[in-house]
């Protein structure tokens, strides 16, 4: 028995070590390589040969010959959840690595991100971001992250099928459904004139609730509300949030504008559209790189502004951002912000911005990608980039600019309120509202009240009580 | 008893230095148990008492983890979900390929051909093969089942949509990609059995209904016994179907245990919760693997 017990103890010995020694990687400090070169690793960097890869690489030739202090080392590694938090704790994040902003809360609760303040302001970054974009990127005055683009959800259309059903105007552009009752009306048009669905959301991988909620918003629904004994409550069980979801009900099971199948995954949802076989859905301007998965030709492509609803007109903020991982050293985080203008992220329009702007909209052109939808500026309208961009989206436009004209004005309407998504468990939540969705669209005789009224109660006691 | 002792452990002195070589080659596979299996588990479960930031632990916070996994509201619905799975797997997927099996067994000719055909779903890479069951699912005219549904004139089906039958759905699927892996331990299990019981059966009369039953299914009742405890264990584990095909809906009908954990881990980042989920099916499956070794025990006894 003697053998196998000290075999045993020294099995429990060996695990318990590693337990200790196995979570004490940290962040290299050394930023400096031999030739004393401050080095910094990029993320998201392309892994085929082709357009974007020889583009990035030129643009480090060009950035080292002008910066010979700072050494670019490429890193592969974009983010993934599944791969963040590994790579986090083991110190093995790239320097400067890029996110949507549904991440910057994670990256920010989770000490991820470097303090930028400081590199900002050396680099004379000084009240330059917009409202809702700071917002976003800052705690308590610091700021966390680079936002690189800023996107607002839309209605984007199929002008073929909109030219079917007679909803295009003479001179080019779309007729503009102003409320979600006008979507439906929209809607029946095109079923009957193409036979085709009328206006799908998605309702699977958390993106029905993702894009569900400026739907509800704009019934007047707000999801989560901050006490100020730092707790929150969930208060959407109300009636507006019924008839948000009537609305989505209605569209499969009193009009019949949805289309058969009711698992709708982001793929499914950017398939079925540039196939053609539906007319309207909600999308942001980067929704160009899913359609040119399915081969949606560019002239069916359309968008114009969301439609209000009955309580106010508001769409979601989204957008891409570039964070320089914890614990990089003041020179890191200067030689990332050069990096960053370098590759027409900045507010400056020198020429190297100017350059690396033009650049970008030749590579979307090469690598057949849809050009012609604005995007929402990051930084204030003041800023002399956002009309230099507006002037190259034209010179490069491969759409019919006609069929986004509503969209691309409607980026300076401010009576349509900006809303980032709700800043406490988003992913939870929209997994509940995929739930209540998938529900409504299967089950005709839903009881909707009482369906919210338990998701409501569920989500504030499985995840908002549970906060640390 | 003292001397009895003493022989003993010198013995085991010499068994041990007889098997040190032994003991040498079994050491890669050992470190990498370690590295890949043994260090994670037990990591998984110390840090399932921790609050997590990330995957570095922060705070030991005893029972919290476990707390907020079981009194989560989908915790039972989601429990349920994995137990369907795991009866409808046994009711749909027990009989096909010991049924197959002993058919392939039966006949004379063509049977290399037969056996290549039925081994194709296992060859196939399995996220296309539930890309391929996505579109025959496919809930309108352009499904496949919807498109033979229309040669009989019946409207479309909703299929996976259909949240009463979705598991079910999914359990034919998964039927049909791992039937044949399991049908050829059973096969040759069969060509294992001595051929002049076959004879004495045949000419006593029995036809082949009475030969599966009575010749062949004693003799391999063991290794039925064994892979059906084998199914229920891997079934448990169920993710990649509900990922992949469904989403977990609709409205959570199909959530599995296991998409339940990924969801925690990767989609909302709670990895103490992942991990606490992750104990719990842990133990559920160790109790299950002790049931198994006794029964492999049995089974290796009476052969």
């Amino acid at each position: 028995m003697k053998a196998k017990k000290v075999l045993a103890i020294v099995v429990i010995l060996a695990l318990a070590v590693a337990a200790v020694t196995g979570c004490t990687a940290t962040q290299t400090g050394n930023d400096k390589n031999d030739q004393g070169q401050t080095v910094i690793s990029v993320g998201n960097w392309p892994t085929k040969e082709g357009t974007a890869l020889d583009l990035i690489t030129k643009q480090k030739a060009e950035f080292e010959e002008a910066n010979p202090d700072i050494s670019i080392v490429p890193d592969t590694w974009a983010f993934d959840l599944q791969t963040f938090y590994s790579k986090a704790a083991a110190g093995q994040l790239p320097n400067v690595y890029y996110s949507n902003f549904t991440e910057i809360e994670k990256i920010i609760s989770g000490d991820y991100g470097a303090d930028i303040t400081d590199g900002l302001k050396r680099a004379g970054y000084e009240n330059v971001y917009n409202e809702s974009i700071l917002d976003l990127i800052s705690r308590d005055g610091k700021i966390y992250t680079y936002p690189t683009d800023a996107y607002t959800l839309g209605l984007a259309y199929n002008a073929d099928l909109f030219e079917q059903a007679g909803l295009m105007n003479d001179d080019g552009t779309p007729q503009q459904p102003k409320t979600w009752d006008d979507v439906i009306e929209f809607g029946k048009k095109i079923k009957e004139t193409t036979g085709k669905a009328g206006f799908i959301i998605p309702t699977m991988n958390n993106n029905g609730g993702w894009i569900f909620s400026p739907i509800a918003w704009s019934y007047g629904v707000e999801f989560v509300k901050a006490n100020d004994d730092g707790s929150y409550t969930a208060t959407f069980d109300c009636q507006e949030m019924y008839d948000a979801l009537k609305f989505i009900s209605d569209l499969k099971w009193e009009h019949g504008i949805f289309v058969d199948n009711i698992l709708i995954d982001p793929d499914e949802y950017y398939r079925q559209f540039s196939l053609g076989n539906v007319g309207m859905i909600l999308g942001a301007p980067n929704m160009v790189d899913r359609l040119k998965k399915f081969e949606m030709p560019f002239e069916n492509i359309g968008i114009m502004p969301i439609p209000e609803g009955p309580a106010k007109h508001v769409t979601l903020t989204g957008g891409y951002t570039a964070t320089v991982s914890a614990g990089a050293t003041e020179d890191q985080i200067d030689a990332a912000i050069k990096w960053l203008e370098k590759t027409g992220k900045g507010f400056r329009l020198d020429d190297v911005g100017k350059q690396a702007i033009e650049e970008e909209y030749q590579k979307k052109i090469a690598t057949n990608t849809a050009v012609g939808i604005d995007t929402l500026k990051v930084y204030k309208d003041d800023t002399e980039v956002a009309e230099f961009r507006k002037e190259m989206l034209e010179k490069y436009a491969n759409v019919d600019l006609n069929h986004v004209k509503l969209y691309n004005e409607s980026l300076n309407d401010t009576s349509i309120e900006l809303h980032p998504e709700v800043e406490i468990c988003a992913q939870e939540l929209y997994g509940t509202l995929d739930k209540l969705i998938q529900e409504v669209l299967t089950n005709q005789n839903a009881d909707i009240p009482s369906l919210v009224s338990t998701a409501n109660k569920e989500f504030q006691s499985n995840y908002l009580d549970n906060l640390n | 008893m003292k001397a009895n002792t003493k022989i003993s452990r010198e013995k085991r002195k010499q068994k041990l230095k007889r098997y040190l070589g032994a003991w040498i080659l079994l050491l890669p596979a050992v470190i990498v148990l370690y590295l890949m299996i043994w260090r994670p588990s037990f990591m998984g479960i110390v840090w399932s008492f921790f609050k997590m930031k990330g995957y570095t632990p922060t705070e030991f916070v005893g029972l919290d983890n476990y707390i907020q996994v079981i009194t989560n509201s989908d915790f039972g619905r989601v429990m349920w979900n994995t137990v369907q799975y795991v009866f409808w797997s046994f009711l749909i997927g027990f009989l096909p390929p010991l049924l197959l099996a002993f058919m392939l067994n039966e006949i004379v000719h063509f049977r290399t051909t037969l056996r290549t055909a039925i081994y194709l779903p296992a060859i196939l890479p399995g996220v296309s093969i539930l890309l391929l069951w996505y579109f025959i699912y496919f809930p309108n005219e352009t499904g496949m089942l919807n498109m033979l549904l229309a040669k009989f004139g019946v409207d479309p089906y909703v299929w996976l949509n259909d949240s009463r039958f979705t598991i079910i759905f999914i359990v034919i699927e998964m039927t049909w990609q791992g039937f044949a892996a399991t049908m050829f331990l059973y096969y040759a299990s069969i060509q294992g059995i001595d051929t002049t019981l076959y004879e004495a059966a045949t000419l006593d009369g029995a036809n082949p209904f009475q030969r599966f039953i009575h010749v062949a299914l004693p003799q391999m009742s063991g290794l039925v016994v064994l892979n059906v405890v084998r199914q229920m264990i891997g079934v448990f584990q169920v993710l990649q179907q509900p990922m992949v095909m469904t989403g977990g809906g609709p409205n959570g009908a199909s959530t599995s245990v296991g998409y339940q954990m990924y969801q925690y881990g990767f989609v909302q980042g709670r990895v103490g919760q992942a991990l606490a989920l992750g104990t719990i099916v842990f133990a559920i499956l160790i109790v299950a693997t002790c049931f198994y070794f006794y029964l492999n025990k049995k089974v290796e006894e009476n052969q």
